[in-house]
């Protein structure tokens, strides 16, 4: 006899050892029950407001088993993972603040060449003492002529020029085609001044710019002379980074420009470098920036 | 000051990208029934619920500890329209479109209920296209993206979302290709 088809007397009056497991259709008919009890123990008000999806609602249900609905099922993980994500917050500006990622001075800022080649950028850096550009004619012995080549004749000739002449035995200039005393400055537009700033070293490599200071101390003009090169991505940054802090350094005048998002440290050291350029040119007279 | 909100800038971005693709992982393993029998399905979603406004919460605390720092170049504009920046290229759009995408998929789970399903889940399925986008946007603009740990850290992160993604993806399409059959 199939066991299914066994009449319900013969079930009843003789049971099996092992609980028979539920049949389909006997689980869907349990759930089912269940589900309309917890129906009929749900109020009207909470019914409705349930079904506005309002959390309060929700969470003072009973539950089907006859239990209070939990207000947040996962609140030990929710606690957990709060707690994880501040400390991690915590322990990562922490170790970014002492862990060894501070960029560093390596060497300091000087002034690298004075005179009317500064600004041009071609002449070979020569390391020089911190001096004002003192526009002096050079130290000749006489008036030289401006235009050497062509004229060469002394000062008071006819055919010279109002200066480009020389003034024979003597060290004075041709002024009005007359001599007068070569030591003292001439009136010359002040010349461009270039000034290294301090080299900076960070973890993606070293920061160092050089800036050309005009006649009356504005900055004219600023090149990096070392940017992290050693990874392609390093490249790319700088390749987009610096030409923008240069254009907003030459635009405010001043080393506070603002930080390049995504080349923070590039943006950082440069400020550095610049400032530290500003500070050498300040303390040689050159400049008034701050 | 600026040092510290530059280090607090780091430190949330990182932990709001790391909740993001933990929420990710949880909804998507609920939502493909792979949670197991051990916790109520009611427990992943809370949690995953709680995941999801964390990192709302910590990309907020991003956005204002950059905003904050004085020598950025994030100002209102750039945090609310993307490529408003004139110093950044496009990596720190991908960052403000990615919190726009967050906060929708936060803030229309509430009123879930109110919105047709399907709406309802392709808004919501918005939030997968975020956590790429900030991905993106750290590995771009991150200050820490260059490092080795950073880029281990980047591949574990994706592993991690990319196993319950698929779940979710090829057990949908299995359940519709023998529903079809």
């Amino acid at each position: 006899m199939d066991p299914a088809q066994k009449p319900v007397w013969l079930t009843v009056a003789m049971p099996e050892s092992t609980p028979r497991p539920p049949t389909r259709e006997e689980a869907l008919a349990a759930r089912l029950a269940a589900v309309q009890r917890k129906q009929a123990t749900r109020t009207p008000s909470s019914s409705a407001t349930d079904r506005s999806g309002t959390a309060s609602a929700r969470n003072s249900a009973p539950r089907a088993g006859g239990g209070q609905r939990r207000r947040s099922p996962a609140r030990g993980a929710k606690v957990a993972a709060m707690t994880m994500s501040l400390a991690s917050t915590g322990g990562l500006a922490a170790l970014f603040a002492f862990g060894p990622t501070q960029s560093n001075q390596v060497a300091g800022a000087a002034v690298v060449r004075t005179g009317a080649g500064a600004g041009a950028g071609a002449a070979a850096p020569v390391t020089a003492p911190a001096v004002l550009p003192t526009n002096a004619a050079p130290s000749t012995g006489r008036c030289l002529p401006r235009r050497l080549h062509l004229r060469t004749l002394p000062c008071g000739h006819r055919g010279a020029g109002r200066r480009d002449a020389y003034c024979p035995g003597s060290g004075d200039r041709c002024t009005d085609h007359r001599c007068a005393d070569d030591a003292s400055p001439t009136t010359l537009p002040p010349q461009p001044v270039v000034v290294d700033g301090a080299v900076y070293q960070n973890k993606w490599g070293n920061v160092q710019v050089e800036v050309t200071f005009a006649g009356d101390g504005s900055l004219m003009d600023v090149t990096p002379l070392q940017t992290p090169n050693n990874r392609n991505k390093s490249v790319q940054i700088n390749n987009y980074a610096v030409p923008r802090l240069t254009t907003e350094a030459l635009s405010v005048q001043s080393a506070q420009v603002h930080t390049i998002s995504g080349a923070t440290y590039t943006s950082n050291d440069y400020r550095r470098s610049l400032q530290s350029a500003i500070d050498a040119a300040r303390a040689a007279g050159i400049t008034t920036l701050a | 000051m600026n040092e510290i909100l530059w280090y607090l800038t780091r430190a949330t971005g990182i932990v709001a990208t790391v909740l993001a693709v933990a929420a990710l992982s949880w909804g998507f393993l609920f939502s493909a029934r792979a949670t197991g029998n051990r916790r109520r399905p009611n427990w992943w979603l809370d949690l995953h619920n709680w995941l999801g406004g964390s990192t709302l919460a910590f990309t907020g605390a991003h956005v204002l500890c950059s905003f904050l720092q004085s020598d950025s170049s994030i100002g209102v504009r750039q945090v609310f329209v993307p490529s408003m920046s004139s110093s950044d290229d496009v990596s720190l759009a991908w960052g403000v479109v990615a919190m726009y995408l967050f906060a929708i998929a936060v803030f229309t789970s509430w009123p879930k209920r109110r919105f047709p399903r399907d709406v309802w889940r392709w808004i919501h399925l918005g939030s997968v296209f975020g956590t790429g986008l900030a991905l993106l946007h750290g590995y771009r603009m991150g200050t820490d993206a260059g490092g080795l740990i950073a880029k281990a850290a980047l591949v574990i992160l994706v592993g991690v979302g990319m196993y319950p993604l698929g779940l979710r993806l090829f057990g949908a399409i299995s359940k519709r290709s023998a529903r079809s059959a």
